[in-house]
């Protein structure tokens, strides 16, 4: 087969300090291969340093051939006439990536105009018709779409002049199992090589062809991507892997008490139905899983049941008081108040009663047990929220449910921007506020996440029917 | 449960924001810089004063319009008076004038803005509107219609400059605390069963009064300046006192025979202004959370 892209010694330093480092790889013509690793081991660098966008400061070393002819990333000038034509860029953010101001078409006829020709009609049909999206939405603006569809949009635009190399971070992380796939053929199609950088091992032990595993900058295994997640891959792989598995939710008290109940629950926006004759039933310990496609009324539901919204049907009983529910957030760095040192974040919920105030200094003792007690032992209790990393904020949030365990716990996508190691960590947290007995409703688009780490799962569909699957 | 042991064992690291903000300032290269010379600028106008011999207001008409000398080390103006007493008794008029405007302006803005915020409906749409009409007047042209009704003086001057800036701080003020309430961490605040007002005290104002505090230092530059403008056309401080911008308008008959009565009032404005940018500028990069390692 041909090599479409070949690296060979690949190096990026910042001021002398290497962040990746003798980097050897081929892309052959048709073939998918996934560059994995934890958070910080250099995959973004490594793109972006293919594609020339890392800043000046950046030293680059190496060698990079893109079908047979040297490439120099640092000259923006070559660079130019390649990215989009020979190589297309599927970025990692995709509300970042389309400009606010112009309707998503925009976007999409942004790689023809850029180099002054007509956007091709028929092409950008056919991409919408594969990505499944609804052409009449390209007249919407990006706050419009829901970041699947416009993470979809994105793969369309680097798809659009048909390059014989793709690179694409994260390309599938807002996309259920379905459109990941549908997205992953697509790139693989008319004889392209794509590289692509993903967290969703299941998905690329199954989509992908090889797999490359980074460490620190370097790349410490390469095996097929079918082999990735058994016990014949390369002892890197193994232990990547294996840090990554999640952890199974305590079991439930015998006598567990039932906490809350809803019965008929249902919601209307405007015209549409997002849920309909919801029964659930919710026991104190117990992790309910809620799934859905996105724009299903995932979110909308957990609002409902931590109180902060009424259903147009059905009732929840009983209401929890102020306080009796806490939130876990998408946005975990959003979550902490960026002023504030780590103990007092944490201690925040000690001080909802002005009369049962304690002092700063048990405040800081007790906050300094809850960081312990989800492995964030070693961290200064006096940092800010800005020095740490998203999975380290996430297990801040959910430290500061457990110094006084709330009843109901509604935690929306917690791990969606997580690492395989951090996602178990911080479902490893989660669990133990289950185990103080407060009861957990976890929205996530990962089947991993829903299908291990809940006891229940109640599905969300098109059918406006939740089906209950999978019970412990 | 948790438990109350191993806690405190916690060494408190010195970091920048637990040391106080003027530790913090000092860490900072403009911070210190901004931090030296204002300290050496309230020097003069507190000791000047007292340690320098000459009485500032008191003319000497044997001695007028003398170049800088061992006695009058900055030299005399057309009435014979010490240039370098003068600059000392001023200074209070000139940086203590500004200080005064920017608390009075931030303390109005900070509560208008806020309450607008918190209150909305009704409230806030007639406070911004009251905003809005403040902001289409020209500042400088509004302090002048101020000044026509109260007459010429300097607690006047500083009234008036006062009215004509606070609509901005408003303005601020609200649009931080509105961006504020949105964030994650404050509904995290309100549904762990905080109070409304605890929740506006915790979170809510030290992220608007940060904002506000970068934009008054920054903006005292800009005061000085105004104070200084205002008695260069006469309408702010008057006859005999000292006062930097006075000052710089009185020299400007002489300065072809005494340039150093126009350069010295002229450079003590310049480093008011610069050092107050450069507290700004500090203050920015301090209380700007992300930005922060």
């Amino acid at each position: 087969m041909t090599v479409v892209l070949q690296v060979t010694g690949l190096g990026v330093a910042y001021g002398g300090r290497p962040v990746v480092s003798d980097i050897s790889f081929t892309l052959r013509k048709g073939e998918v291969l996934a560059l994995i690793g934890a958070s910080g081991s250099g995959k973004t660098t490594l793109m972006r340093a293919l594609l020339g966008l890392l800043p000046p400061t950046a030293r680059i070393t190496g060698r990079v051939e893109i079908a047979g002819k040297v490439i120099d990333p640092t000259d923006r000038r070559a660079m130019r006439a390649l990215l989009g034509q020979a190589i297309g860029f599927v970025a990692q953010d995709p509300f970042a990536a389309c400009a606010p101001l112009s309707p998503v078409r925009n976007h999409i006829a942004e790689p023809w105009l850029a180099r002054g020709l007509t956007p091709d009609p028929a092409r950008i049909a056919a991409l919408m018709d594969q990505l499944r999206i609804d052409p009449a939405a390209l007249a919407l603006y990006p706050h419009q779409w829901s970041g699947g569809m416009l993470q979809r949009a994105s793969i369309a635009a680097a798809l659009a002049l048909d390059p014989q190399v793709l690179l694409a971070d994260e390309p599938s992380s807002a996309l259920d199992a379905d459109h990941a796939g549908r997205v992953i053929d697509l790139c693989r199609s008319a004889g392209r090589g794509t590289l692509i950088v993903s967290h969703d091992l299941a998905l690329m032990s199954a989509r992908a062809d090889r797999v490359i595993l980074l460490e620190t900058g370097r790349i410490v295994a390469e095996c097929m991507a079918c082999d990735s997640v058994t016990t014949t891959a390369p002892v890197h792989v193994r232990r990547f892997t294996s840090a990554a598995a999640l952890p199974l939710p305590p079991p439930i008290a015998a006598g567990a008490k039932p906490l809350m109940s809803a019965r008929g629950l249902g919601m209307r926006l405007g015209a549409r139905m997002l849920f309909d004759d919801l029964q659930i039933d919710l026991k104190a310990g117990e992790v309910l899983g809620v799934a859905g496609p996105s724009g299903s009324g995932k979110s909308t539901l957990l609002r409902v049941l931590s109180g902060r919204l009424a259903p147009t049907a059905g009732a929840v009983s009983p209401n929890l008081p102020a306080g009796a529910v806490m939130p876990i957030f998408q946005d975990a760095q959003g979550s902490l108040n960026p002023r504030w040192p780590l103990w007092r974040i944490v201690s925040e919920p000690l001080r909802t009663r002005w009369r049962d105030r304690l002092s700063g200094a048990a405040h800081r003792a007790l906050a300094v047990q809850a960081l312990v007690n989800v492995s964030l032992g070693h961290l200064s209790p006096d940092a800010r929220p800005g020095t740490l990393s998203t999975g380290q904020c996430q297990r801040i949030a959910i430290a500061r449910a457990l110094i006084r365990p709330p009843r109901l716990l509604v935690a929306d996508e917690p791990t969606s921007a997580l690492d395989p190691r951090q996602k178990a960590r911080v479902i490893a947290a989660l669990h133990r506020v289950a185990a103080t007995g407060s009861a957990i409703v976890l929205v996530s688009h990962d089947r991993a996440v829903l299908q291990t780490a809940c006891h229940r799962v109640i599905e969300l569909g098109d059918d406006r029917k939740p089906s209950i699957a999978g019970s412990f | 449960m948790i438990r109350l042991t191993a806690g405190g064992a916690w060494p408190r690291t010195r970091t920048a924001a637990s040391d106080g903000l003027l530790a913090a300032l000092w860490q900072h290269r403009q911070g210190r810089a901004g931090l030296l010379l204002m300290l050496a600028l309230v020097l003069l106008a507190v000791l000047g004063p007292a340690l320098l011999p000459h009485d500032p207001n008191l003319p000497n008409y044997a001695k007028t319009l003398a170049a800088p000398s061992a006695e009058h080390w900055l030299g005399t103006d057309a009435t014979g008076r010490d240039q370098l007493a003068r600059l000392a008794d001023g200074a209070h008029r000139s940086l203590g004038g500004a200080a005064l405007v920017m608390a009075l302006v931030f303390g109005v803005g900070l509560i208008v803005g806020v309450v607008a915020a918190v209150a909305g409906g009704l409230l806030d749409i007639v406070l911004m509107r009251i905003v809005d009409v403040m902001m289409a007047l020209p500042g400088l042209i509004f302090a002048f219609a101020v000044l026509g009704l109260l007459g010429p003086g300097y607690l006047n001057l500083l009234f008036a400059l006062a009215v004509a800036d606070w609509a901005y701080y408003a303005r601020l003020a609200r649009a931080t605390a509105l961006d504020a309430a949105a964030r994650p961490h404050v509904e995290a605040a309100r549904m762990m069963g905080r109070a409304p007002w605890q929740v506006l005290i915790a979170h809510i104002l030290p992220a608007v009064a940060w904002q506000l505090a970068v934009l008054a230092t920054l903006g005292m530059g800009g005061m000085i300046a105004a104070i200084s403008a205002f008695s260069f056309l006469g309408l702010g401080v008057q006859v005999p006192h000292a006062e930097w911008g006075a000052m710089l308008a009185d020299s400007r008959f002489y300065f072809t025979i005494a340039p150093w009565l126009l350069i010295a009032p002229a450079a003590l404005i310049f480093a008011a202004v610069l050092a107050s940018n450069q507290l700004g500028e500090a203050l920015r990069d301090i209380t700007t959370p992300e930005g922060r390692s």
